[in-house]
């Protein structure tokens, strides 16, 4: 709250709105409110920008995108790694 | 370490099945090796792919995958599940050694260049690519939705459908539309965002 400034006091927009806006679902009433709002507020117009990222990284997706297991040998390399020559477990703690 | 079992036979069902995770952050911390075999079979291919996607040399993604689960299996008492589930620092551990080897990578360059023309040393700051670590982390994130739920969402995204086209397309009423498409716009920042220093 800033008393100070002349500007009423706005409450935040929900998530819910941001998260229409977002995914381009804000055509219904109260939009041009919240336009106004985000205008004039940074903290909501970061959290707008963070849901567009994650509506921008969906677009982008590519097929390379998508999980591919390491091959076997990395396993053993980190079993290799981790057991002492003695071939003893480490102990725990 | 003595565990001779493969990790590699059976996939573990993808989910946000955050009760297994705590219990497997727990006997990691224990320095349980069943659990560190089974932390590996769930998350090496989100980290491998992290690593491959952002650094783009099939090698160097190996050894980063490497070098991931064997600092988590060596600083498994830095773990603290109060300060975030399993999988976020799994994906803070990789994102940082991902900046490590793209910063040697410079480091490289830069020595290659200064040898060959004595050009400038300045560094170009080393940052990972976000842009194909949010891609990947999304792909991850919407795999371990419920399956309406990520049904709902792909159709927003890839078809560019409206709330009220998706109800009238699945039958599925409206207000539920509305509510995974929030709810699960919600989790998918929250996944894209794990493991950055500043993510709550």
């Amino acid at each position: 709250m800033t008393p100070h400034r002349r500007e009423v006091a706005v409450p935040h927009l929900t998530h819910d709105l941001l998260a229409d806006l977002a995914l381009g679902n804000a055509a219904a009433g109260g939009a041009d409110e919240a336009l106004r709002h985000l205008a004039r507020c940074g903290d909501c117009r970061g959290r707008l920008a963070r849901l567009d990222r994650v509506v921008a990284a969906a677009h982008g997706i590519e097929e390379p995108d998508l999980p591919a297991a390491p091959p076997e040998r990395v396993w053993r390399e980190i079993l290799r790694e981790l057991t002492p020559p003695s071939g003893k477990a480490e102990p725990a703690g | 370490m003595s565990l001779r079992t493969s990790p590699g036979t059976t996939a573990v069902a993808p989910g946000g099945d955050a009760l297994l995770d705590e219990e497997l952050g727990r006997r990691l911390r224990e320095a349980d090796e069943v659990a560190f075999a089974a932390i590996y079979r769930k998350w090496s291919p989100l980290v491998h792919t992290m690593a491959t996607r952002s650094l783009g040399d099939s090698w160097e993604a190996e050894d980063v995958t490497q070098q991931v689960f064997i600092g988590a299996w060596r600083g498994r008492a830095g773990f603290h599940q109060e300060r975030g589930p399993l999988g976020a620092w799994l994906v803070g551990i990789t994102r940082r050694k991902i900046i490590d080897a793209l910063a040697a990578r410079t480091r490289r360059l830069t020595l290659a260049k200064a040898a060959a023309s004595m050009a400038e040393t300045t560094q170009p700051p080393t940052a990972p690519p976000e842009a194909v670590l949010d891609r990947v982390l999304l792909v991850h994130e919407l795999a371990s939705l419920a399956p309406v739920q990520r049904e709902i969402l792909c159709m927003a995204f890839f078809d560019d459908l409206t709330h009220t086209q998706i109800a009238r397309r699945t039958g599925i009423p409206l207000g539920t539309v509305k509510s995974h498409c929030r709810r699960g716009l919600q989790k998918l920042r929250d996944g894209i965002e794990q493991g950055l220093p500043e993510a709550a």
